[in-house]
């Protein structure tokens, strides 16, 4: 039954493959003693993320449930509900369809994301002290800086809300407290508050993708889905950034020789090993059969795309970073309708992150390794001192 | 605090939330069977955290899933 199904632990969020390791000898899908399905298999992990009936929204509907119980406790909750009923990954159909559309087709081209990123990149390298915070002084400051251009946001200010944007992020965790609510829930205030002035004050209201999803929302679901842009923008590109970084300067521990031009490889595998996005949820609208199991109607699925990109099924040694691996195809976006939207530019700003970084990371040695934050769908890093030698 | 105290206050606090009649609940009774879930867990949790001064990991209440085992785990983190 999984009894070592230990999602709230540190040890398990802070290093969850060994977790895994074990978890496998339940099968690529078991029931938790929580009553959710666990899947780890990666075939079973697109299965489900393909099935048209397993649907989104676990816990934009979960939340709707707790704001009401909240009120009848005289807790006011209603703006996490709020801001999670914005979250493109939390939306079914025929809702999702048209707002996915016309952001993807306001969507940054290639060649502005990469101009954008190594300027961004180039400005946050060129100053740096002696020692610093990788996580704060460099890996949190130029995806903030980037998602700012492309959404209109005055970044100086938006980097203001970069914790509350974490914060929001834990209302994705499958378990949570209550004080675990009130703090999401003030953070939720916050950056709504920001977004909403932005969009009368700023370029923002007059940004492309604010636009183009205008004549599809009311203002409060513009404002949700762009607090929803600016948070996605940044929170997990910060989080491949630092494990890029921290992987570059242990490579040699490693025998891994890193070199601009295998940049992209480099990222597609520190994407698959350590999945920012480590679970995500759907639940069933019919019964199913995944992994051997059969899965009754209105289950909770529980699928870890962190599990499932190192599944020994599927990769050859699945844990060492391999730069020639050709079967690379790992699940850190998801798969599917709902496959990340932010993909290419969260690929194009890592690179060029990576490249420039290549040049410079024999002066560079890691003072202190890095810590991580106690959240467990997204994993998000508090600090790595690094110093110039 | 002993083991019964923190019996009566889960007992109290489960009829509170789930709106069920104190005398009628077993102290064997699973969590499950009573009607808790995943949402009105945290509520209670919180109000326990209240009572005994202590942060509860909302998993705990699946690894002591009676009323009668959760008590016992609540009273060793009480006095741990």
């Amino acid at each position: 039954m999984g009894d070592n199904w230990r999602p709230t632990n540190l040890d398990f969020i802070s290093n969850p493959q060994p977790y895994y390791a074990q978890l496998r000898k339940n099968g690529p899908v078991f029931q938790a003693k929580t009553g959710d399905y666990v899947i780890l298999g990666y075939d079973a992990c697109k299965q489900v993320l393909l099935e048209p009936s397993c649907k989104s929204g676990l816990q934009a509907r979960k939340m709707s449930k707790i704001a009401t119980q909240g009120r009848q406790h005289g807790l006011d909750l209603s703006t996490i509900d709020e801001l999670l009923s914005g979250m493109l990954i939390q939306l079914n159909e025929p809702n999702h369809g048209p707002i996915r559309a016309a952001l993807a087709k306001a969507w940054p081209k290639i060649a502005e994301i990469k101009e954008i990123s190594e300027k961004s990149i180039h400005r946050a390298l060129a100053n740096l002290p002696n020692t610093f915070d990788a996580v704060n002084d460099l890996c949190k400051q130029i995806p903030i800086t980037v998602i700012s251009h492309f959404l209109g946001l005055d970044a100086q200010v938006a980097k203001e809300y970069a914790q509350d944007g974490l914060k929001v992020v834990q209302a994705l965790d499958p378990y949570f407290t209550l004080k675990d609510l009130k703090d999401i829930s003030k953070s939720s205030q916050r950056l709504r508050k920001f977004i909403q002035a932005s969009l009368t004050t700023s370029s923002a209201g007059k940004s492309r993708l604010a636009e183009s999803i205008r004549e599809h929302t009311s203002e409060a679901e513009t404002v949700s889905i762009l607090a929803f842009l600016f948070i996605a923008g940044f929170e997990t590109t910060s989080t491949l950034l630092t494990s890029c970084f921290y992987q570059l300067l242990t490579a040699k521990q490693h025998n891994l020789q890193v070199e601009e031009s295998t940049a992209v490889p480099f990222v597609r595998e520190v994407l698959r090993v350590y999945s920012p996005v480590q679970i995500t949820g759907r639940y069933t609208t019919r019964e199913l059969q995944v992994g051997g199991l059969k899965i009754p109607e209105n289950s909770v699925l529980t699928i870890c795309v962190g599990a499932a990109n190192t599944d020994p099924d599927h990769f050859d040694q699945p844990l060492s970073l391999n730069l020639r691996r050709t079967k690379s195809y790992h699940l850190s976006f998801g798969y599917g309708i709902h496959r990340c939207l932010g993909a290419q530019l969260a690929e194009i700003e890592a690179s060029t992150f990576v490249k420039c970084l290549v040049k410079k990371v024999d002066r560079m040695k890691l003072l202190e390794p890095p810590k991580i934050e106690k959240k467990l769908a997204v994993r998000s890093y508090r600090s790595m001192k690094v110093g110039f030698k | 605090m002993n083991i019964e105290v923190i019996q009566s206050i889960i007992c109290e606090l489960i009829s509170k939330e789930l709106h069920i009649e104190a005398s009628t609940i077993s102290m064997n009774a699973s969590f499950y069977e009573l009607g808790l879930d995943s949402v009105n867990s945290i509520f209670l949790l919180a109000e326990m955290e209240a009572r005994i001064g202590k942060d509860i990991d909302p998993m705990s209440v699946y690894d002591n899933p009676t009323i009668k085992s959760f008590a016992s785990y609540l009273h060793s983190l009480a006095n741990g």
